[in-house]
């Protein structure tokens, strides 16, 4: 199955004899065709609970029940593993075909809130469960939940985060579920990203039950996986991708790419003065090529490549008369918007509410024409009035997240926002809020 | 990789014979199917317990003798599988007692070879591993003292996360991938494809305002008094030797 992949970009010109910044998007996208013939690839899921004592109180009732909903969605193709964890590690029910639901179910019965949180611990054995399978005909992703703060095993950030990220290279990703207000969302989010796979948050277990089924719905369309692109430039063209994915494997590892979605990045390339041409509408070449390398769900790789980029050199007063275009404009947007509320989130984290409203006050320049921005906003404003620090610093940490790697829906409108009514599948829904459930909102 | 297991174990489709001649059958099984055991070796015993919690099938009695047949193999083999998997033993005999041949074959066939992930997961569980060794595996190796590189990676590391620990270190990280790449593709257009920037870190000595010497650092570090005396008597006969050919320049 061959992708579909586009540079647009920003601007359709040079501006001659001046050292020119040029945006452009990459898009991925699965053939139509694709889409009608589609053929999942099964998956190697392993979903780990954190059994802590700050799990009472219904909490742990609750993600039981998601993991749950999760296991009776699986088929006869699938596999799942249990884990559960507070300071030990228990493998409930280590990694089986998803043939005998109600066996599996059964070892979700048995877990009751005690202990501290080896995060670190249980999150291994939730990998070394899927890893068995991992370079077999599986999509193989660990799903991990927590409530709280990693106290115990390996507690460090950046550790566990390259973790992630070598088990991501051998094929296994994670995705990081936090629940309620007290789990370490810069841990949980720093997994999921390095990781290759997700970051959710609910602010309560209930709201935990619409990240499942996205993330459900998502690994069920998945279409292409280890999609990595690679940038060959003219000269001394340099090239910055704005969205935050990790470089792997020679270029940029961008998200997986699910039918009816839209994967994309945006490349800030620099052109130095020589390369921008003489203003006669000649045209002046900036990428090369981008070559897109991918493994598709039956297990093939593939790579290809990009058209290249080239644009007209303008003088100013045609370079003037450009308007950008809608898309790149709003993927921008997006990005300048994700970066804004990631430093609010961690000025809110200090307590510098000063920093926040004045970061605030410069994202509402960016949500005129985009209504998920305008949304988003609104949230954090009623959070960061009322100096709710730590539902600010989360919603703002997970919005940023998603605004920075979603995939888009084609459907999607700039003014109205996404109606869960409509025939879009859970992954591609844009929410106002990402911390809580869809009918709440 | 299945049909060639299936083989392997068909071969002994017709066998029986007792616990000692299972042991050497089992282990040639496990070694024909490239299954790397936990460390648990076949053994008389093993097969007796097997039998006392139900994993095995009794074995019939002819005489004195207790007959073992295919299908405890196959148990055995599957028992094995399903312990490397984390299942406890209680489960194992669950899924072994009363299973027909043909599910005992799909278990006994089922065994995949060690994959890059288990391999991941085995280092990192390791008690010995540090993050310094990720590091260091994860730099260009110098040609003749990768030590240095690694030490000062894990200095840098070490102050990253020291410094301030509040900050966004996933940002960070992207960060430097990012520098990384960019500088990847700067050293390539400079004529270095491998992109290896050779660091070293190097302890000087003013002896007098003449006479400097410079050491590696990590050398410099572990020196003791005989390596100071070894270096000493080196300087002298290369300075010597040095004298003598410009010596004989001179003539």
């Amino acid at each position: 199955m061959k992708l579909n992949v586009d540079v647009i970009p920003r601007h359709q010109g040079l501006l001659a004899g001046q050292k020119n910044k040029v945006e452009f998007l990459i898009r991925l996208s699965a053939p139509e065709k694709a889409a009608k013939e589609f053929k999942r690839k099964p998956l190697n899921l392993a979903i780990v609970i954190d059994r802590s004592g700050s799990m009472g109180g219904g909490q742990l009732e609750e993600a039981v029940r998601c993991a749950k909903l999760m296991v009776d969605r699986l088929d006869e193709k699938d596999r799942v593993a249990i884990v559960s964890y507070d300071n030990d590690i228990n493998v409930d029910v280590p990694s089986t075909p998803a043939t005998n639901k109600s066996f599996i179910k059964a070892g979700l019965d048995n877990l009751y809130p005690r202990g501290a949180t080896d995060l670190h611990g249980g999150w291994i054995a939730g990998v070394e469960q899927v890893s068995k399978y991992s370079e077999s005909d599986f999509i193989s992703r660990v799903l991990l939940l927590s409530d709280g703060q990693a106290n115990q095993g390996l507690t460090d950030t950046y550790q566990i985060a390259s973790q992630c990220k070598s088990f991501m290279s051998a094929n296994v990703t994670t995705s990081t579920y936090g629940v309620g207000l007290h789990f370490n969302e810069e841990l949980m989010s720093a997994m999921a990203m390095s990781g290759g796979g997700n970051g959710y948050y609910g602010q309560t277990a209930e709201d935990l039950i619409d990240p499942f089924n996205e993330e459900f719905d998502l690994l069920k369309a998945l279409v292409a996986t280890e999609v990595t692109v690679a940038l060959d430039g003219i000269g001394d063209v340099s090239f910055e991708l704005l969205n935050d994915y990790p470089v792997a494997q020679g270029g940029y590892r961008f998200p997986d790419v699910a039918s009816q979605g839209d994967v994309w990045g945006v490349v800030r390339a620099m052109v130095p003065q020589e390369l921008s041409g003489k203003g006669n509408g000649e045209l002046c070449q900036i990428l090369k090529k981008a070559t897109i390398s991918y493994v598709d769900n039956e297990g093939k790789s593939h790579s290809i490549t990009s058209d290249a980029l080239a644009l007209p050199s303008l003088p100013p007063s045609a370079w003037n008369q450009i308007v950008a275009d809608e898309t790149v404009e709003d993927r921008l947007a997006e990005l300048e918007a994700s970066r804004i509320q990631r430093e609010a989130s961690l000025a809110a984290r200090r307590g510098d509410w000063n920093r926040v409203d004045a970061l605030l006050q410069e994202a509402r320049l960016l949500a005129e024409n985009n209504v998920w921005i305008r949304e988003s906003l609104k949230v954090l404003e009623g959070y960061a009035r009322r100096r709710e620090m730590e539902r600010f610093s989360k919603e703002s940490n997970y919005t940023s997240m998603k605004m920075s790697r979603r995939m888009v829906s084609r459907q999607e409108s700039r003014s109205v926002m996404d109606d869960k009514f409509l025939d879009m599948p859970a992954f591609l829904i844009r929410k106002g809020e990402q911390g809580k459930k869809s009918e709440d909102q | 990789m299945i049909v060639v297991m299936k083989n392997h174990l068909l071969d002994w489709e017709n066998w029986s014979g007792t616990a000692a001649e299972m042991v050497s059958v089992v282990a040639q099984i496990m070694q024909d199917i490239g299954m790397r055991d936990d460390g648990t070796e076949p053994n008389e015993r093993l097969i007796r317990h097997y039998v006392s919690v139900e994993i095995l099938d009794r074995p019939t009695r002819v005489g004195k003798e207790a007959i073992y047949s295919f299908r405890q193999l196959l148990q055995f083999v599957a028992a094995r599988i399903l312990i490397n998997d984390g299942w406890p033993l209680a489960k194992v005999a669950e899924q072994t007692a009363n299973a027909p041949d043909g599910e005992l074959m799909r278990m006994a066939t089922s065994y995949q070879p060690k994959t890059a992930a288990q391999e991941l997961v085995k280092k990192f569980k390791d008690p010995n591993f540090s993050y310094g060794d990720m590091a260091m595996q994860s730099l260009p190796k110098s040609s003749d003292d990768s030590n240095i590189s690694y030490l000062q990676m894990s200095q840098s590391l070490d102050e990253d996360i020291d410094i301030d620990k509040s900050m966004n270190l996933l940002k960070k990280m992207h960060e430097r991938e990012q520098a990384e790449a960019m500088r990847d593709m700067a050293l390539a257009r400079v004529g270095n494809k491998k992109g290896v920037v050779e660091k070293r870190a190097w302890h000087e000595i003013d002896v007098s305002h003449w006479l400097r010497l410079s050491l590696r650092q990590p050398y410099f570090m572990r020196m003791d008094e005989d390596t100071a005396e070894r270096i000493g008597e080196a300087i002298t006969q290369v300075l010597k030797a040095e004298v003598v050919r410009r010596q004989e320049r001179k003539r």
